[in-house]
């Protein structure tokens, strides 16, 4: 008992001490520097776009999603000088002119029809120099114009800043728009949503192999909770993992293996297997239930939700299991982890005032953001590919929606659009 | 009776966190901490044990009266969630504890390098004494360049906090940058040989050349953390880890060595299991 007493006026004074020793606590703000600051990115004008007869009406919708394209990709500071028009005759004299002090890049189009093919002539121009930079032509039908848009953006963006847009990129997602939950893919900014599962029962967790070529899932078509593949270039499905509960499946960046959690002696643990359904093996032990992993960009180490320490934490381990160790320690409910493809963050839901909200830690443990406002409750974030943006679901309108915004918590933007309920949304890669 | 445990360790453990987060400790106090808690885990093993005891006797008990059984069910459930919660706990200790240590060992460092500049100071002013009003002494330096002045002989101190060098080299590792995470690790290990991150040092720089397939390499940084720290809680996993390398070499008698051994020394471990596993699959 006076061990006791004296350890703890030894601990007392000591902290004390510690505390008027300590250098001054840095403000709480953390600030995340994946996302290009506002005045380092490039400034760009976008000058109106010329057309031809046939193609009068589509010209606008084309510059409107290049434009908004360009605006995501977070790498430029665009104006809009639409009251300029753009002309294959611009001499550098006039592109200087135009341009002024401020604007680096002149950004020219043209959209014309040819039959029944709708062809935009995309150019760039230096403003400070006015010389020609780049020119390219995409082609298609008119139910193409958007991809048109898409690809045109993300062939600017590795142009001008050298890494890879994320235009072209979708998002796949559940929803029980038709009353059973199924899988949908749609593009990145939400538009052209398409059905990926029909079974009319319950599909979760779509999560998309590296190459972006093949879905895992759970789908309840065998009326039990198993873990199916889907080939989304063939429309080949098959079943990987059967039996149990099977559930958040997701790849190994080989491309070949996938992690996902199984109900084992009445707990859930997390196993690997072949994406053919060969060669399972467990990989955790613990005396909780284990779910939803993800990996880091190597593959080497694995975050994942685990309450066996009573409430749900995030988790760490190597790839073959080894070396658990725990990373979250405030709050009593996280989960749900997607690492960043740069690796530097783990963004995962967080419950904070009894809302849930979206959280981003880094893998050592020693940074954490909360990006979401308290007022909604915002859950299930997926990185894009680009490593600057998140897309999430929220009840922030009512319904459960899917959104995306940028790693710092901006520029929110809601991508479905349709009634019913969205959720689980998991962004493709890039695909070459 | 395994209750009545139950609720002291949960007592005994809400002490422990109220000492551990209300003050920061001496290292002895830090020691005591430690073997606090090696007691709770004992105790927490002790507690496993009954708890399957008591599982197997419930389920002996299945042939009696269907009360007792449900009884027995509850029982046992409301144990696993005592221990996770018990589990959680030592988690979070553990986390304090490790905060603690590297407050005091950041907090030495300072003093260390206060006392440095302290005696530098004294130096150049017993020196300018001597040189009394010697008018060619070279005129005295800037406190910038006095707190950087380095002895012969002396290894030029990292600009980095331990924990600081120590996350820069982890970060470089998870994000694949092998290479980077190895020097960041070895340059850790040469500035602060004092650090108790040294057997994790160890261990990343076991992961990073088992990451880059070489396994020879990664065999000697995980021999040190088994060898040089048998209690540290990376032992397993290093352990494990040195037979899986063997594995990979083609050296199968002495993988399954080594996987045998952490079955035999950390027979709990979820290594240990992992190790059964991979050993089912050995030919």
């Amino acid at each position: 008992m006076r061990r006791v007493f004296i350890l703890k006026f030894r601990l007392l004074l000591m902290v004390s001490l510690l505390i008027a020793a300590a250098p001054p606590v840095r403000s709480a703000e953390v600030h995340i520097d994946i996302e290009r600051l506002e005045s380092s990115r490039t400034p760009v004008g976008v000058l109106g776009f010329e057309t031809e007869p046939g193609a009068e009406s589509e010209v606008k919708s084309v510059r409107d999603i290049l434009m908004m394209d360009l605006k995501r990709s977070l790498a430029f500071q665009l104006t809009d000088l639409s009251q300029y028009p753009s002309s294959k005759n611009l001499a550098p004299e006039d592109v200087k002119k135009i341009a002024g002090d401020r604007i680096e890049i002149i950004l020219t189009g043209k959209v014309k029809k040819e039959g029944d093919q709708f062809k935009l002539n995309a150019a760039l121009y230096n403003g400070k120099t006015g010389k020609w930079m780049w020119e390219r032509v995409f082609g298609g039908s008119k139910s193409s114009l958007r991809m048109i848009s898409h690809r045109t953006s993300d062939k600017i963006v590795y142009q001008l800043t050298g890494e890879e847009g994320i235009a072209q990129t979708e998002i796949a997602y559940v929803s029980d728009t038709g009353g059973s939950k199924e899988i949908y893919r749609m593009d990145y900014d939400g538009y052209n949503p398409r059905l990926l599962t029909l079974n009319h029962t319950i599909n979760l967790f779509p999560r998309w192999s590296p190459d972006g070529t093949r879905i895992s899932y759970t789908s309840y078509i065998d009326r039990n909770p198993d873990i199916w593949i889907m080939d989304i270039t063939t429309s080949k499905r098959w079943k990987v993992a059967s039996g149990g509960l099977k559930l958040s499946p997701v790849w190994y960046p080989d491309g070949r293996r996938i992690l996902f959690a199984a109900s084992v002696e009445g707990q859930t643990q997390l196993f690997t297997g072949m994406e053919d359904g060969k060669n399972i093996q467990r990989l955790t032990f613990s005396i909780g239930n284990d779910l939803s992993p993800s990996f880091s960009p190597k593959g080497d180490q694995v975050v994942f939700n685990s309450d066996r320490g009573g409430a749900p934490q995030l988790y760490l381990m190597n790839n073959d299991g080894t070396n658990v160790r725990r990373l979250t320690f405030e709050g009593e409910y996280n989960t749900t982890p997607s690492w960043s493809p740069k690796g530097d963050w783990i963004a995962y839901t967080c419950r904070t005032d009894n809302r849930l909200q979206i959280c981003l830690i880094s893998p050592d443990g020693q940074r954490k953001v909360n990006l979401s406002s308290n007022r909604y409750e915002d859950e299930s974030p997926g990185w894009a590919p680009d490593g600057r943006h998140l897309v999430f679901s929220s009840n922030r309108d009512g319904k459960t929606n899917v959104y995306m915004m940028t790693s710092e918590g901006t520029e929110i933007e809601r991508l479905t659009r349709t009634g019913g309920n969205f959720i689980d949304p998991a962004w493709s890669p890039v695909r070459h | 009776m395994i209750r009545t445990e139950t609720h002291f360790l949960k007592l005994w453990l809400t002490g422990s966190v109220y000492l551990v987060l209300t003050g920061c400790a001496f290292q002895s106090d830090l020691t005591d901490l430690h073997i606090e808690m090696d007691e709770i885990k004992d105790k927490m093993a002790q507690m496993t044990l009954k708890t399957d005891a008591t599982d197997r006797i419930s389920r002996e008990r299945t042939q009696s009266t269907s009360n007792e059984q449900g009884n027995a069910f509850l029982k046992v459930d409301q144990m696993a969630v005592d221990l996770q919660t018990i589990q959680g706990r030592l988690e979070e200790n553990n986390h304090s504890i490790g905060d603690l240590s590297q407050k005091i060992e950041e907090q030495t460092l300072r003093m260390h390098d206060q006392n440095s500049r302290l005696g530098n100071l004294e130096n150049q002013m017993v020196s300018l004494e001597k040189s009394g009003q010697n008018a060619q002494a070279p005129p005295p330096q800037s406190s910038a360049e006095q707190g950087k002045m380095i002895l012969p002989g002396q290894v030029p101190p990292s600009s980095l906090m331990p924990q600081e060098a120590y996350n820069q080299a982890y970060n470089d590792f998870v994000k694949g940058n092998y290479d980077l995470a190895l020097i960041g690790f070895q340059n850790f290990i040469q500035q602060f040989p004092a650090s108790a991150l040294i057997p994790n040092a160890y261990y990343w720089m076991g992961e990073s050349n088992y990451s880059k397939k070489e396994y020879l390499k990664a065999v000697e940084n995980f021999d040190k953390v088994g060898r040089d720290y048998p209690k540290h809680d990376k032992t397993p996993s290093s352990i494990l880890k040195e037979g899986y390398a063997y594995l990979e070499m083609g050296e199968k008698l002495r993988g399954k060595s080594y996987l045998k051994k952490v079955i035999e020394l950390f027979p709990r471990s979820d290594e240990a299991r992992l190790a059964k596993e991979r050993l089912s699959l050995v030919k």
